[in-house]
């Protein structure tokens, strides 16, 4: 059998990378030898099976165009074909078209007649930086307060857990539907006032900091997600506290004069890591679907804004018939997107899981040259 | 106060922990105490729920809500000399302690490592947080220290993870990792329960050679006579939370005082003697919840008088540092 070509790639830029610390600092490289190995290891698990490499695979893609998306898009966003070229009244959205298309993209047109999957390629950067940010964010809050709860228990336990209680409570995306309507005006105005934040923003969205009232819906709306979005985490990271902190070896670790930051960090946090992860990522889904709603809902960016959800939403007018071609490139860009997540958090669990790992590790020993 | 004689390292007086359920206020440990000098093995012997674990954990403060320390002193001698009450010792300063001079072995060796570390991992972090040693020379301590559990191969077997070890092996690794910053006392709380009879007389073994060769105290607590009697100095025999006798391992065996410890001796069986039927204690262990007066094991023994049920039996002194808590031996 040989070597998967995605672990020869990963390993040549890993090679690559300790080439260069090693010149930065010489020696560098004996005295990291073992966890250079341990890295090439973890290498292997992850490209070893087929879900790890097809979601690394997705992974990168997603990555790739959201870094590069915006710039590789050939039309701009804000520019509306219909409005320019009169010729277009009526025709638009346009469909697919496979020669002749007489000067029409071939992936065809949204309803303003910009080519769709120009408009896509774009909306990878918006989706991916929306996920991202709520789900570390989110996991962040939750994870802080479920270990906090869990660990300590009684009283602090009690008053934290009623608080995630009254949050979940809520349905949340109703609750998202009034945070990111009273936050909307004061980051509108702060953004207006801070022109220094509006280009920080509008670069990390790759949007026209002209677009500042869409920068701060954006904005207003990934917070409220954030909002509503912690407690589950809290909850599942709090029982997974309260199973790992009875365990032996959290006991051995007090005993041993381990401080209680050190034993939460050190010892139950990697411990309650893999239910975490799988949730992760399988949130990365949900939250880009989940703004995509409340997108649609109107509450999110307006046109031009190239976002996936609010691509799909407009279309709706005229789906099926004369749009379908809309949601089947926006919403097969989402399923990449979310599959290519869940497969990588599926590989993740099984590379982190000392128990599977190991086993992988020992049938990669040789090939890896230890 | 009154300090610590010589050659003593840990002298805890009166200690009482409760816990507070909802059940009711559990007295799990009712005025304790314990002598431990240099190069001495002591036993704490009792039946499942005496209290011994609660006792030598609350040594150093280990006790978690809803448990309480409510009253004690532990006197306890650092490396360089100095006498503090542990229990009077700020979180911080106790946290030190444990780990560094006070080392805890505890009864489920498979439980007691993490598994997302290697055997190595966990002595270089006891070594790190307690001494300023870089992780290079932390490691080779590690695998010195595995050297002298007797683990075959220490280099490799540094590496390897938790579930790659058999039990032996993982408890000498918590022994190694407990032995790490050499402390003056290791407290051993059942060491040998989950391991299989000939892995126990090596484990054993283990813990007495160490003990001689780095000169500390050790408390080893069981439930197991036989191991008393094969490495213990000076017993301590505890019943529903509380000390009943205390004596060299010699007297204990030969004349025991207590009611109780008589009828736990004799409910050891004799191989050397065919027998029809095992002794065993009428009756079950005391419920701890909110006790009153009087002698906890009189429900169960033969010899309880009237004033059993009433008074708490006082210590009585029969000479030679041997101590009994009952009523048959007190003067009247």
């Amino acid at each position: 059998m040989s070597l998967n070509p995605l672990f020869k790639l990963s390993e040549l830029a890993l090679d690559g990378y300790v080439k260069v610390r090693e010149k930065l600092s010489p020696g560098w490289l004996d005295k990291n030898k073992s966890k250079i190995l341990e890295w090439k290891l973890t290498l292997y698990a992850l490209t070893a099976s087929k879900t790890g490499s097809t979601g690394i695979l997705l992974v990168s893609i997603t990555l790739f165009l959201a870094a590069f998306g915006p710039a590789l898009a050939w039309e701009p966003y804000d520019v509306y074909p219909v409005l320019v070229n009169p010729e277009l009244a009526g025709k638009c959205p346009y469909p697919p078209c496979i020669g002749g298309c007489r000067g029409m993209p071939a992936a065809g047109t949204d309803v303003f007649g910009r080519d769709v999957l120009s408009l896509v390629v774009r909306g990878f950067r918006i989706s991916l930086v929306m996920s991202a940010v709520i789900v570390v964010a989110s996991a962040a809050l939750g994870v802080a307060i479920g270990l906090v709860s869990g660990y300590y228990g009684g009283a602090i336990d009690e008053a934290l857990m009623r608080f995630t209680d009254i949050m979940l409570a809520f349905p949340g995306l109703v609750l998202a539907i009034a945070f990111s309507l009273t936050l909307r005006f004061s980051i509108r105005s702060l953004l207006l006032s801070n022109p220094a934040l509006t280009g920080f923003f509008a670069a990390l969205f790759a949007l026209n900091p002209s677009d500042a009232p869409n920068i701060a819906n954006i904005l207003s709306l990934f917070l409220a997600l954030i909002l509503v979005w912690w407690p589950p985490y809290a909850r599942v990271v709090r029982g997974s506290v309260l199973t790992v902190r009875e365990q032996g070896f959290v006991e051995a670790a007090k005993a041993l004069g381990l401080s209680t930051t050190r034993v939460l960090l050190k010892h139950i946090l990697p411990n309650v890591m893999s239910p975490l992860l799988v949730m992760v990522t399988f949130d990365f889904a949900t939250a880009t679907l989940s703004s995509a709603t409340l997108s649609f809902l109107g509450l999110g960016p307006q046109p031009p804004v190239p976002d996936l959800g609010l691509i799909i939403s407009m279309a709706g007018e005229y789906f099926p018939e004369r749009s379908w071609w809309v949601v089947v490139e926006a919403g097969a860009a989402l399923l990449l997107m979310s599959l290519g997540w869940n497969l990588l958090g599926d590989a993740l669990r099984d590379a982190f899981d000392p128990r599977s790992r190991r086993s992988m590790e020992v049938r990669a020993k040789l090939k890896v040259g230890a | 106060m009154s300090g610590l004689e010589e050659r003593q390292v840990l002298k805890a007086r009166n200690v009482t922990v409760r816990f507070y359920t909802y059940a009711g206020v559990v007295h799990a440990v009712t005025g304790a105490y314990l002598d431990v000098y240099e190069g001495e093995t002591i036993a704490i012997v009792g039946e499942t729920g005496s209290g011994k674990s609660v006792f030598t954990r609350a040594l150093t403060g280990l006790i978690e809500p809803p448990g309480k320390i409510e009253s004690g002193s532990v006197l306890f001698r650092r490396r360089n000399g100095e006498v503090v009450d542990l229990l009077k010792l700020s979180r911080e300063d106790l946290r030190r302690v444990r780990g560094d001079e006070i080392s805890y072995v505890f009864q489920d060796p498979s439980s007691a490592l993490d598994p997302l570390y290697t055997a190595a991992d966990h002595i270089v972090e006891t070594i790190l947080v307690h001494r300023d040693v870089s992780k290079g020379e932390a490691f080779s301590e590690a695998v010195q220290l595995l050297r002298d559990v007797a683990i075959p191969n220490p280099e490799l077997r540094a590496k390897n993870y938790p579930h790659e070890l058999s039990g032996g092996q993982k408890q000498r690794v918590v022994i190694a990792t407990a032995m790490a910053n050499k402390p003056r006392l290791l407290i051993a709380d059942e060491p040998t329960t989950n391991l299989d009879v000939t892995v126990q007389a090596q484990i054993l073994d283990l813990l007495a050679s160490l003990k001689g060769k780095y000169g500390m105290g050790m408390l080893l607590i069981t439930h197991n006579l036989g191991v008393v009697a094969e490495v213990a100095d000076r017993v301590y025999v505890m019943y529903g939370g509380r000390i009943v006798e205390s004596a060299d391992v010699f007297t204990i065996y030969e004349s025991p005082a207590h009611p109780y410890t008589a009828m736990l001796l004799k409910s050891v069986p004799d191989p050397t003697r065919k027998i029809d039927k095992l002794e065993s204690i009428p009756g079950t262990v005391p419920d701890l919840i909110d006790v009153g007066p009087g002698c906890l094991f009189a429900p169960r023994c033969p010899f309880a008088k009237d004033v059993c049920q009433r008074q708490t039996p006082p210590a009585i002194e029969l000479g030679d540092r041997h101590v009994v808590h009952c009523w048959l031996h007190a003067k009247r």
